[in-house]
């Protein structure tokens, strides 16, 4: 009796907080809809902004096409490195002090305040190396900032393959590289996919680390590694600061809200396709 | 010559001994049974002569193993060795690809490309396990579909895909039904004629059935081996007299 009383109260206060969350990110939604909401239309996406001070007028299509190089780049550069890491660690490294060591090197890693990396990208591709602000810093700042998210995200797929897989595949004497293309990575690959949409997701509504690398008031973000970027994220920080204009501000803050609702949707999708994968 | 021969050999894993002082034949086209309590280290000899054991964590071995007369360390690689001894293990594996890729996992590796070979590999290995008629139509379909026992039948073809002159088995109808323990049990007693076949056994009447001879091990130490019947009906040892009539185990 006391049993089920207590598992009642227990389920009452999942409920409750559960329904909390979502209450909070309704409102979050619902209020960026409010504010934003009418002032998003083709014109808003497809421009670029104008007026006096800047921004009160057109659109943001300069910002949005900024964070999507800037997002894609840093996925390029993080997702080689990243995902051999990641095969070390599941695949290779399973015995002895290196792998210790680079699991906690990454750890710290995701660890990092992402403006110090933002920092030490300042220093070392806009200053020393003479990048000056541009995509390139920009796309490595975050690149540096979600080397982590994709090591431990791909680590952990790759390890949730069954080991059976590896154990009757090395009694055929194949390779293991053969048993990691043949079986492993197809089996991990929706886990994998999944960790590099959550990095995205990560590095769009990043802003410290492109603030001091990447990002500009205004900029055309034609895709030229070299030259300086708008982002949405920075754009709206702008916006907001500068009191430029509020309505433009709220949907800044909706568009990029959407992009990374859509993103994460996708990598929560292909998440729960893995579990079912590896369920079977 | 022995098909295997354990000389000497000891295993470890951390400082736990498993496997002591083993010394054991294991004769080529015929079937021995490796019987022994739980825990014995019966799967850890088994693994030790692939040297799959050597992926587990902590694990050492002191003596030799030879395989045709070569020992197992001195191999030219392990892929070599590998290929020579297939090994079939307790719970049934389908590797997550075709029923087709299954068997041709291994020969692919080894560099056959042409299709007609590759098909008839296919046939002939899971003819061999008596799969053939069951999955002909589904050779493209899911290994992951088939049964327990098709699973099992299908890991003895996959091992014998890459041409094997030992097939190791640990307990492979632990978890089948008697008409598939059946099918295993006919087939590894024709394979015998060509292989040296070496199974884990839980059950008595298994090893009885199928081996020509059979080896008691208790507490990581060859207590006796001997020809099955001879085991079974008067054994050397009391130890042995225990196990086989009940005792524990
Ligand atoms: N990976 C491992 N790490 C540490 N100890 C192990 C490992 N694998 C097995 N052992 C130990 O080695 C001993 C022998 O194990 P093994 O699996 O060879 O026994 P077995 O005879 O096959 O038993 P069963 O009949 O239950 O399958 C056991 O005491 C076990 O606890
Ligand atoms: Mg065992």
């Amino acid at each position: 009796m006391k049993r089920t009383l207590m598992d009642r109260l227990q389920m009452a206060c999942f409920w409750v907080s559960g329904l909390f969350i979502l209450l909070v990110l309704l409102s979050i939604i619902g209020y960026l809809i409010w504010r934003g909401g009418p002032f998003i239309n083709s014109e808003f996406i497809m421009s670029s902004p104008s007026g006096f001070p800047l921004g009160t007028e057109g659109g943001i299509f300069p910002a949005i096409k900024g964070t999507l190089w800037l997002i894609l780049l840093a996925l390029i550069m993080s997702i080689i490195p990243g995902l051999l890491t990641a095969i070390y660690l599941s695949e290779y490294g399973r015995q002895g002090q290196l792998p210790v060591i680079i699991n906690l090197l990454v750890q710290s890693m995701a660890g990092v305040p992402s403006i110090i990396t933002g920092l030490f990208v300042y220093a070392l591709g806009v200053v020393t190396l003479g990048w000056g602000i541009s995509l390139l810093a920009g796309g490595l700042a975050l690149a540096i900032m979600v080397f982590p998210v994709i090591v431990i995200s791909s680590r952990d797929a790759l390890l949730a393959v069954d080991d059976n897989y590896r154990l009757v595949a090395n009694s055929l004497g194949v390779s293991r590289s053969y048993t990691l293309f043949r079986v492993i990575l197809p089996r991990a690959a929706a886990g994998i996919l999944a960790g590099w949409l959550l990095a995205l997701g990560y590095a769009a509504g990043a802003t410290a680390p492109i603030m001091v690398t990447a990002a500009a008031i205004i900029a055309s973000s034609s895709g030229a590694l070299l030259e300086p970027v708008m982002a949405l994220p920075y754009h709206l920080y702008i916006l907001f600061n500068e009191h430029i204009s509020m309505n433009h501000a709220y949907a800044t803050a909706l568009v990029l809200l959407g992009l990374l609702l859509f993103i994460n949707v996708l990598a929560l999708s292909l998440q729960s396709l893995q579990e079912r994968i590896n369920s079977h | 010559m022995n098909a295997i021969e354990f000389i000497d050999f000891n295993t470890f894993y951390g400082s736990k001994p498993v496997l002591q002082n083993i010394n054991l034949g294991f004769d080529s086209n015929s079937i021995t049974a490796i019987i022994g309590p739980s825990g014995c280290g019966k799967t850890t000899l088994l693994r030790s002569i692939n040297r799959t054991a050597e992926m587990e964590r902590g694990y050492k071995s002191q003596g030799e193993i030879q395989v045709f007369g070569e020992s197992i360390m001195e191999v030219k690689s392990l892929s070599y060795l590998r290929r020579q001894v297939g090994m079939v293990y307790q719970t049934p594996v389908a590797l997550p690809l075709s029923i087709r890729e299954n068997v041709l996992f291994g020969p692919r590796y080894y560099g056959v490309k042409n299709r007609s070979e590759l098909d008839t590999i296919t046939e002939y290995c899971l003819r061999q396990v008596a799969l053939w008629d069951e999955v002909k139509d589904r050779l493209k379909r899911p290994a992951s579909q088939l049964s327990g026992g098709q699973k099992q039948r299908l890991a003895i073809a996959r091992a014998l895909a890459v041409e094997p002159r030992v097939l190791l088995l640990d307990e492979p109808c632990s978890s089948l039904d008697p008409a598939s323990t059946a099918l295993i049990e006919e087939l590894l007693t024709r394979l015998a004629k060509d292989l040296c076949i070496i199974i884990v056994t839980h059950n008595l009447f298994q090893a009885r059935r199928i081996s020509n001879e059979t080896a008691f091990i208790l507490d990581g130490r060859l207590i006796e081996k001997a020809p099955t019947a001879i085991l079974f009906s008067s054994p050397q040892s009391s130890e042995t007299q225990g196990f086989v009539s009940g005792l524990f185990g």
